[in-house]
């Protein structure tokens, strides 16, 4: 269910125009919103930046964008609010299923393999959406994390940019610490791990083809394989009816 | 930047009880609504924005 501080029929007409079926809680005046402690108070300063009617009813008593995931006993079990009101996650990535848009590439060859998943299929501008890496690393063998001994190949794992789309990198903490020849200590990746990425698409591009590069280098406790390289593309489409900016003639 | 973690109920707390007309004009409970299963509450601004 949503909340908002619209009145009943503009979530009315809100709801028939995109074939919403769950609720839309009106909160008029944001009465509730205050009392839940949602009132973005900084967001009117905010709003002198932009080109708006800063006295219109819908930049009254915004609210955090947001979204409460509760668990079955009523108990907020998680919550994700962004700084920017303009960005949200979608909802995908809360029921949180690796491969949730059915999209999954996968790739390596050796002890160290790799998924890329989407957690949406679509996109919409400035929802945020994830994008997850699984990590396979197979039994004995360990990969050096960022800094790595003299000569070996830390994990790295990055995403070509692309214009209009912001790409944010939650580096997982590696799950070991191992050591070189001298005894020196180094932190490694064991087993399996996610590497979660974050992206936000700005505005209505088309297509966006995500390229992932993968440098590992898999390592027992006597010996280490060669450093591989893995590539991985997924496309993020964009949505059916919104037609690429700058397409055609009007 | 914003203290995120301190907006609205924190985790592990009851989510308050929350009575609002929905997009139909009736009343729904949140809570009631939910019944025992697991629910996203999506706090957003104006759909008229």
């Amino acid at each position: 269910m949503a909340l908002s501080y619209d009145p009943v029929d503009v979530l009315a007409r809100f709801a028939a125009t995109h074939g919403i079926r769950y609720p839309l809680l009106s909160d008029v005046g944001s009465r509730v919103i205050e009392q839940l402690g949602l009132l973005h108070e900084a967001l009117t300063a905010r709003l002198g930046l932009y080109p708006v009617r800063a006295d219109h009813p819908r930049y009254q008593r915004v609210p955090y964008p947001g979204t409460f995931v509760i668990g079955d006993s009523g108990v907020v079990v998680d919550k994700v609010f962004e700084q920017h009101h303009l960005i949200r996650r979608s909802a995908d990535w809360f029921i949180s299923r690796p491969d949730a848009a059915g999209v999954a590439v996968h790739g390596g060859s050796g002890p160290v393999r790799v998924a890329l998943s989407l957690s949406d299929a679509t996109y919409r501008p400035t929802q945020r959406l994830m994008v997850r890496a699984e990590v396979w690393i197979a039994p004995g063998y360990h990969a050096y994390a960022d800094p790595a001994p003299d000569g070996m190949t830390p994990f790295r794992l990055d995403l070509d940019a692309v214009p209009d789309v912001t790409i944010d990198h939650r580096v997982p903490q590696p799950q070991a610490r191992t050591s070189d020849e001298l005894g020196r200590p180094f932190p490694a990746y064991e087993s399996g791990f996610e590497w979660p990425i974050g992206v936000v698409v700005a505005k209505n591009v088309g297509d966006v083809p995500l390229r992932a590069h993968v440098q590992v280098q898999a390592c027992t406790a006597s010996v280490c394989e060669p450093p591989e390289s893995i590539d991985l593309t997924l496309v993020l489409h964009g949505t059916d009816h919104v037609p690429p900016n700058g397409g055609g003639s009007t | 930047m914003i203290d995120l973690s301190s907006v609205g109920p924190r985790v592990g707390e009851r989510f308050p009880d929350v009575v609002l007309l929905d997009q139909t004009g009736r009343p729904l409970d949140l809570h009631a609504f939910r019944a025992g299963r697991v629910a996203l509450f999506i706090v957003h601004r104006s759909a008229d924005w």
